[in-house]
């Protein structure tokens, strides 16, 4: 009986250890002996090492964690697609806990509760990667989303964090709500929640369109479209990016994506694969290049500059996913990896600014004169993000526009590399302003500390050196998308 | 609700056991896995102790000993949480480190790892136990 459990070890292991760090922290964060420690940092460092324990048993017990399928298959499936996603997941957690450690001390943060709330809705988004059914997805969502909207008001005595704790409470309930309704309606419709049963009932089902099931179907989309910032469900991202703690930011723009993006899917793709909501999809990755590139352009603050760029880029992600193709998903899974490592390397510079009151892309004036290297990496993150070859941004975007065209969606990739243009306008621009500028307000930038630095310097190499060899993630991720197709 | 243990996967090593007892997978932890169960502890013990060291500034940072260092002036050099946090290192260490090695073993006798080592044993006992 024990033996059924080795399936969900990591995932057993991150709650766990992460309510011993909860019990650790209340205990001694109230302990008058020890003089009321702030335990950020070493709440943060033990995170760490949890995280890292948890890739080491999902990573070494790959093929093991595939027994009692017949057990969890009635939820949960494990597969290449699922320990691709799930290490990429684990990998941006553990870049984020160590983003955080030096900024909290700086902003006199004593929170460690940001730090406990980081691996808990993790463990949530690892079932959610692996979940097979339409109750496990939804049992994932929630614990995700309720850990984000109290991590987004975390920073108690900032006005911003709290509206932006409030407005993700109110704004995620409803496509919470929504997301369960679907996945009620097509219960109704067909008595399945179980993927496998819905990809015999609903693939090629082209009837869909006057039943309850295209209802069910387009409300589960809607949720999960909300949930991952695509337009028309994006209006809350620029305020809630702007008003929670940067390290949060930094995780809410990156896991959240990884963990939704697989969901997506193996409901879209595996479970009801058809023409049915493929048009739906190709609006929203449309409109979301185009919002992210001209909404970005009237940005003057650095963080909801890289908040609408998150939303862009999420249009771009959604590209591959929409064609529907193992090329699609293949790019789908280069796009987020890339996504991913530059955002880290993106919030991670931000973060290292704001501890300076870097606030304002006009602020940014002064630092390629007090610190090049900064600007310099900036820059380069900047460049990627606008696709300049031969970054690992340009290979993304170029792999994601390729599989459009192999799909037959001749108007799409146009409109993505039209959007990619506009939207080097304002990452250029961020390039001009520290390199070229007279500075208007001369601000002196403190050294980074060594977390950030390393992380950075990780982070900035794969995205320089990626087009030199980009085979092996190729090949990883080729053998990705064709397990998710059987 | 189906509990069989049949993974998706076939092994690909020899089948010692298609769902060893808990006591059968903790007897088999060989010297590897005794290692790899006391180095995970041991690193979490040593990041628990090494992250315990509160630098004396950042005590600064809690608003609840600020008033304090106001009040009375011979508050002197905090003790910092090297022990506690050691203990809670360790704790996440020796479930981490235990989970890993169970996992190794038991993989080895359900044959999705490489099991020279128990195949000869089991070898000689005849598979009979």
């Amino acid at each position: 009986m024990f033996n059924l459990f080795l399936a969900v070890f990591p995932e057993i292991f991150i709650i766990n250890a992460t309510f011993i760090l909860l019990i650790h922290g209340v205990v001694f964060s109230t302990s008058k002996k020890y003089d009321y420690p702030p335990l950020v940092s070493n709440v943060g460092w033990l995170g760490l090492l949890s995280v890292l324990i948890t890739l080491l048993l999902l990573a070494a017990g790959a093929p093991l964690l595939t027994i009692a399928h017949l057990f969890w298959n009635t939820l949960f499936t494990r597969d290449n697609f699922t320990y691709f996603c799930q290490i990429l997941l684990l990998l941006s957690t553990a870049g984020t806990i160590s983003m955080c450690f030096d900024s909290f001390e700086q902003e006199r943060f004593d929170a460690f509760e940001s730090i406990v709330l980081i691996p808990l809705p993790t463990r949530s988004m690892l079932f959610m990667i692996s979940a097979h059914d339409s109750i496990a997805m939804y049992l994932a969502i929630e614990p995700q989303s309720l850990c984000f909207y109290v991590i987004a008001a975390s920073k108690r005595k900032s006005e911003f964090s709290t509206e932006a704790g409030s407005k993700y409470l109110i704004l995620g309930a409803f496509p919470s709500g929504i997301l369960l309704f679907g996945c009620s309606m097509i219960y109704g419709s067909t008595g399945a929640t179980h993927f496998d049963q819905l990809a015999k009932i609903l693939t090629g089902y082209e009837g869909a369109r006057s039943s309850g099931i295209f209802m069910g179907i387009l409300s589960i989309a809607v949720g999960s479209l909300f949930k991952i910032t695509a337009v028309p469900f994006h209006m809350w991202a620029p305020d809630i990016y702007e008003g929670s703690p940067t390290p949060v930011t930094a995780f809410l723009s990156i896991a959240p994506k990884i963990s939704i993006s697989a969901n997506i899917s193996r409901v879209f793709i595996y479970g009801s694969y058809g023409a049915t909501l493929q048009q739906i999809f190709f609006f929203c990755s449309i409109a979301s290049m185009i919002l992210g590139a001209l909404a970005a352009m009237a940005q003057t603050k650095v963080k909801r500059l890289l908040a609408h760029s998150s939303i862009g880029h999420v249009g771009y992600i959604r590209t591959g996913f929409s064609c529907g193709t193992i090329e699609g998903i293949q790019s789908l899974l280069i796009g987020i990896f890339i996504y991913a490592l530059m955002t880290i390397d993106a919030f991670a510079i931000v973060l290292a600014l704001r501890q300076t009151r870097v606030k304002y892309i006009a602020d940014l004036g002064a630092l390629a004169k007090t610190n090049p290297i900064s600007a310099i990496t900036f820059s380069i993150t900047m460049f990627s993000y606008a696709g300049i070859p031969p970054l690992a941004g340009f290979c993304s975007k170029f792999y994601l526009f390729f599989a459009a065209l192999g799909c037959g969606a001749y108007f799409l990739a146009p409109v993505g590399v039209v959007t990619s243009v506009i939207g080097r306008f304002y990452y250029i621009r961020l390039a001009k302003r520290m390199f070229f500028d007279t500075p208007r307000t001369w601000i002196l930038y403190e050294p980074m500390d060594r977390n950030k630095s390393l992380l950075l310097a990780m982070t900035s190499s794969f995205i320089t050196s990626f087009f030199l060899y980009p085979s092996p993630l190729f090949s990883v991720t080729h053998q990705m998308a064709l397990s998710s197709y059987l | 609700m189906n509990t069989d243990i049949t993974a998706s996967e076939k092994p690909q090593y020899p089948v010692i056991d298609r769902n060893p007892p808990f006591t059968a997978v903790v007897g088999n932890f060989n010297t590897l896995d005794y290692l790899r169960f006391s180095s995970i502890t041991g690193v979490s013990v040593v990041v628990g102790y090494l992250s315990g060291i509160i630098p004396l500034h950042l005590h600064y940072l809690s608003h609840r000993v600020w008033i304090f260092n106001f009040i009375n002036i011979d508050a002197g050099i905090k003790p910092g949480l090297k022990g506690p946090s050691m203990v809670t290192g360790g704790l996440i260490g020796l479930m981490g480190g235990f989970m890993y090695a169970y996992q190794n073993s038991a993989g080895r006798l359900m044959g999705f790892f490489p099991n020279e080592g128990e195949v000869a044993r089991y070898q000689k006992r005849g598979f009979s136990s």
